[in-house]
């Protein structure tokens, strides 16, 4: 390892800025000539959005679509995973099909970190089995969950990624579940679009963001 | 330029906005698509909308709650852009006056007005608050007080039917309970489709440049209801014309800006406030 190399680690360990600006690509399906594509930190948004989550365990975006916020949520959790030991994180989608969608674009970010920022022998080794990422090394694992109110329960998370929270079955019972990690200073980030209403809808989602929950 | 890295929430920019819940400690942001600039013209908002019905683009695109049955009232006229401000807004001391409209009956709200040069500026709301006339009236004038401070005089438009009695639990009118607790009342226009006007000419105008009401960031349920959850039933039934706006968690506030609306211009300036003892409004002669 070199002097330089230290150093970058160093400041990509303090603080996601530096590894979300520069180690971070995304996958763009739609095009056929740019599939791999820098991650756009130099939003604004971006910026503040890292910020944010990074200063506050508690997080909740609601956003309109294709605004690259679950990438930036999965780069964030990345570093957070690769950054410390002992952690526990869980990506929840409605299906598990969709949750594992989450750990295989993850898997994507990871593997395509530039050598230039986090040389390949540096990084911590990944291993991998259906619904699970992990790094032995680290000691910490990312699960891919589903919706269905028992399945966290139990579980001392050390950050949970709810991801288009509004559309989840059970919503409030999960939020009630998380309750203790979230006193326990387990990081939650939550993410959704609206999704429309019909009578008296009031979902967790936006009773969080009003405050009302 | 370097960010500056510390700095405290609420954050408010281009197309999003940060802020921190007080009771549930979440550091909250609303990103609308606007804050890409790529995503700001006519054309691209056009290409992106092609072969997408105007619902399903408000929910997924312009961040929109309503429960979908009816059009908006005020969708159209409605800019979030223009008519949301970008800070927090405080009353200025130029007009002393400030008008607190209120609606009761099912979930009793209230929101917290000042007329300047012709336009509305709507500072607070309390929206769906409960039923207790007298807790809720002493809560949001203990509010204002220590929210706005001493120098300003309030008067309370109130929903017509809280002049009634037997709205309150003791048999007392709304509008008398409130009368007990010192508060200057004038009741708001009954009549919907006027009290709609009164908010649609300031929706619609604008002074010197400026938008005909301006809105407080943090009054989400007036923004909210204003963007389309404030709406008129898709189907008319025994209860429910399909002119009148449907009753729901939006219509309390949207109710109360209305009463305040209906008496602003001859209630909210400093000049005219001060000599209305003795007049007659709607029947109603008013002895303070």
């Amino acid at each position: 390892m070199t002097v330089d190399d230290l150093k970058r680690l160093t400041l990509i360990k303090s603080d996601p800025k530096y590894f979300m600006e520069h180690a971070v690509f995304t996958k763009d399906g739609n095009s056929a000539d740019e599939p791999c594509r820098k991650f756009p930190y130099h939003l604004p948004y971006h910026k503040d959005l890292v910020e944010t989550w990074h200063k506050n365990n508690l997080f909740i975006c609601e956003k309109s679509r294709q605004m690259q916020v679950t990438w930036a949520m999965l780069g964030l959790h990345l570093w957070l995973g690769m950054t410390g030991v002992d952690r526990e994180i869980y990506f929840r989608r409605q299906n598990f099909d969709d949750a594992l969608k989450l750990l295989q674009d993850m898997r994507y970010i990871y593997d395509h970190i530039p050598e230039t920022i986090w040389p390949k022998d540096l990084l911590p080794k990944i291993q991998s089995k259906e619904g699970i990422l992990y790094f032995p090394e680290l000691n910490t694992t990312f699960f891919a969950v589903s919706s269905g109110k028992d399945k966290m329960r139990g579980r001392t998370p050390s950050a949970v990624l709810l991801d288009e929270f509004a559309f989840q079955e059970d919503d409030n019972m999960v939020y009630a579940t998380l309750k203790p990690s979230i006193q326990g200073g387990a990081r939650i980030s939550i993410i959704s679009t609206p999704k429309p209403l019909y009578g008296s809808d009031d979902p967790t989602f936006r009773r969080i963001i009003q405050d009302r929950a | 330029m370097e960010r500056d890295l510390n700095v405290e929430l609420p954050k408010e920019t281009k197309g999003y906005e940060i802020w921190k819940n007080s009771n549930n400690n979440f550091a909250c942001m609303r990103l609308h698509y606007s804050a890409d600039p790529a995503k700001r013209s006519k054309e691209w908002k056009k290409q992106a909308s092609y072969g997408m019905d105007q619902k399903t683009w408000n929910t997924e695109m312009e961040l929109s709650w309503e429960v979908y049955t009816g059009a908006g009232v005020y969708s159209t006229e409605f800019n979030r852009e223009l008519h949301v401000s970008k800070i927090p807004l405080s009353p200025t001391s130029n007009n002393p006056v400030l008008l607190r409209g209120w609606d009761f009956g099912g979930n009793h709200s209230c929101i917290i007005v000042q007329y300047l040069n012709g336009r509305v500026r709507v500072l607070k709301e309390y929206a769906n608050m409960g039923f207790n006339t007298r807790r809720i009236a002493k809560e949001i004038v203990e509010d204002c007080n220590l929210t706005f401070g001493p120098d300003y005089r309030y008067i309370e438009v109130i929903d017509p039917s809280g002049l009634h009695e037997g709205k309150t639990s003791t048999g007392m009118a709304c509008a008398d309970v409130m009368r007990e607790l010192g508060l200057q009342i004038i009741p708001g226009e009954q009549d919907p489709s006027r009290r709609i006007d009164a908010v649609m000419q300031f929706l619609i105008s604008t002074v010197k440049g400026r938008p005909g009401i301006e809105i407080d960031p943090s009054c989400r349920m007036l923004i909210d209801g204003f963007a389309g959850g404030y709406h008129y039933p898709e189907k008319e039934t025994k209860n429910q014309k399909r002119n009148k706006p449907e009753k729901n968690e939006y219509s309390h506030i949207h109710d109360a800006l209305q009463y305040a609306c209906t008496r602003i211009s001859s209630f909210g300036s400093f000049e005219k406030s001060i000599d209305f003892k003795g007049m007659d409004l709607d029947g109603i002669k008013y002895d303070f």
